[in-house]
């Protein structure tokens, strides 16, 4: 027993030089990576694939209860940052459940294989039109831009595949990338459905990055979507919020210039 | 260098089997975005994958080359050490879909050869009874999946074990199909097509054997003189 322990902390002591930001505070020490952490570590891994959300539920068959589990958890999480870059974010509500995030972008589509990249497109044209309505988009209006751009929600798309709708509605919505809310004046009103960047998004892409897309898509230049990126990031931290209320007066006109600059597209 | 490595892990894991090609396309502009000096030469890149590999080992998954001998194209392949096919990496997949993905291995570990001809990926598969088994299209897309992923390859019409089967259900192959498929008797590995000798009949790497004839002259499983030419 005694020597178990010490290769336990020998072994812990190899996982704890090889990460870098591994807390210093006793977490577990005695965790080791035995079957049952390869095995969650490893149901995380290939259920990020589709990056639907991960039950913690449905994890409790990979450990013998609900202790070691938790106990576990925390190792399993702390090997995903260290050794691939990889976050397990937790998303608001219950029952509790995760989405594997990338500590950073990707550096370029190659990344992505050859089926994600017509959605990883379509994803950045919708993610930048609704950053450029104020990070608030009607849905009616989102597809109406859609259809102007040629890519009818309805219909099958050449290159964005058949049923665009149920990508937008359905699959970003549930990969996290959109928020979509539906909000009734009354019950005599119809509802209205409208979309907003949602949790993964906002760790996945940068507000930088969209500017740039946005730039190059209007041939304009980056400084030209400032009171955008003002309004965006002073939603994100309301201390800025005084300040980019002020841009906020202004964003109407510049977007309706940029609507003008895409319709001339 | 590191968020460059974890970065090209999560693409690898993403693709699942990459050839030099894609590695190419996916490390450039990395590097370049990272302001890391590209791994140039082969020896560089295979230290590279192997760093990498060296963090994931422990956790049941193998990064490595390998030489698929139909297209005699090197790729990398990202596994999970001893998987088998029941143990599907495919959430999202229906029951009956990851069933006709063991329908497909099992048809390609049965044949003498292991391959078949495309149509037969289509025909006489075993849903268990179920009412419900995936449509034609569905599996044409699933069999497409499936090849980019690594798991078969196609060449001339004909539909083979990838480069990523034979590397992840190497022990499940060893175990099940122990008649059509054997190890080379020079390195051990399984040798699913390659070259027989024209004597016992018995497989053996071409690379293998090419290597034992500089010094010897007979097979080494049954003894004869080798006769079999090594074209290629």
């Amino acid at each position: 027993m005694a020597s178990t322990s010490r290769n336990a902390s020998r072994r812990t002591n190899t996982t704890h030089s090889q990460s870098r930001t591994m807390p210093t505070q006793a977490e577990a020490p005695q965790i080791e990576i035995d079957h049952q952490v390869r095995a969650i570590l490893n149901y995380i891994l290939c259920h990020s694939a589709n990056k639907v959300p991960i039950k913690y539920n449905d994890l409790m068959p990979l450990a013998d209860n609900k202790n070691e589990l938790s106990k576990r958890f925390v190792l399993v999480t702390q090997l995903l940052e260290t050794r691939y870059g990889i976050r397990l974010v937790q998303l608001e509500g219950t029952p509790k459940r995760y989405v594997c995030i990338a500590e950073a972008p990707v550096a370029s589509t190659y990344e992505l294989t050859a089926a994600q990249r017509p959605q990883f497109t379509l994803l950045y044209i919708i993610l930048t039109y609704i950053f450029l309505r104020g990070n608030h988009i009607e849905e009616d209006k989102l597809y109406g831009m859609l259809d102007m751009m040629g890519a009818n929600v309805r219909e099958e798309h050449g290159y964005f595949g058949e049923n665009i709708s149920k990508l937008i509605e359905d699959t970003f919505v549930k990969q996290q990338y959109l928020k979509r809310e539906r909000s009734q004046l009354s019950p005599y009103d119809d509802p209205k459905i409208t979309y907003s960047w949602g949790l993964r998004a906002k760790c996945e892409f940068t507000y930088q990055q969209v500017v740039q897309f946005a730039s190059k898509l209007f041939d304009q230049d980056e400084a030209f979507f400032q009171q955008q990126l003002m309004l965006a990031e002073g939603m994100d931290n309301p201390e800025m919020l005084q300040a980019s209320s002020l841009a906020a007066d202004n964003t109407d006109a510049s977007f309706s210039e940029s609507q003008h600059a895409f319709d001339s597209q | 260098m590191d968020m460059v490595k974890r970065a090209f892990l999560r693409a690898c894991i993403n693709h699942s089997c990459l050839d030099h090609d894609q590695i190419d396309k996916i490390l450039i502009p990395l590097c370049e975005h990272y302001q890391v000096t590209k791994p140039a030469k082969k020896e560089a890149l295979h230290e590279f994958v192997k760093d990498i590999e060296g963090t994931i080992k422990e956790l049941s998954q193998s990064l490595g080359f390998m030489k698929h001998p139909i297209t005699g194209k090197e790729y990398l392949v990202f596994a999970i050490t001893d998987a088998t096919p029941d143990k599907q990496n495919h959430p999202g997949l229906t029951a009956e879909e990851c069933l006709y993905f063991s329908n497909l291995l099992d048809k390609l570990g049965q044949q003498e050869d292991c391959h078949i001809a495309w149509n037969e990926a289509y025909s006489d598969l075993d849903f268990k009874g179920s009412t419900k088994p995936p449509k034609k299209l569905r599996m044409q897309t699933l069999l497409q999946l499936w090849t980019e992923m690594g798991y078969f390859l196609e060449a001339d019409d004909r539909l083979y074990l990838g480069p990523r089967s034979i590397v992840e259900f190497e022990f499940y192959l060893r175990s099940n199909y122990a008649d059509t498929i054997k190890e080379c008797a020079l390195c051990k590995q399984l040798v699913l097509w390659d070259i027989k000798c024209s004597d016992c009949g018995r497989k053996i790497h071409r690379d293998c054997i090419r290597k034992y004839l500089r010094t010897r002259s007979n097979c080494p499983t049954c003894g004869n003189k080798w006769a079999t030419r090594l074209s290629q």
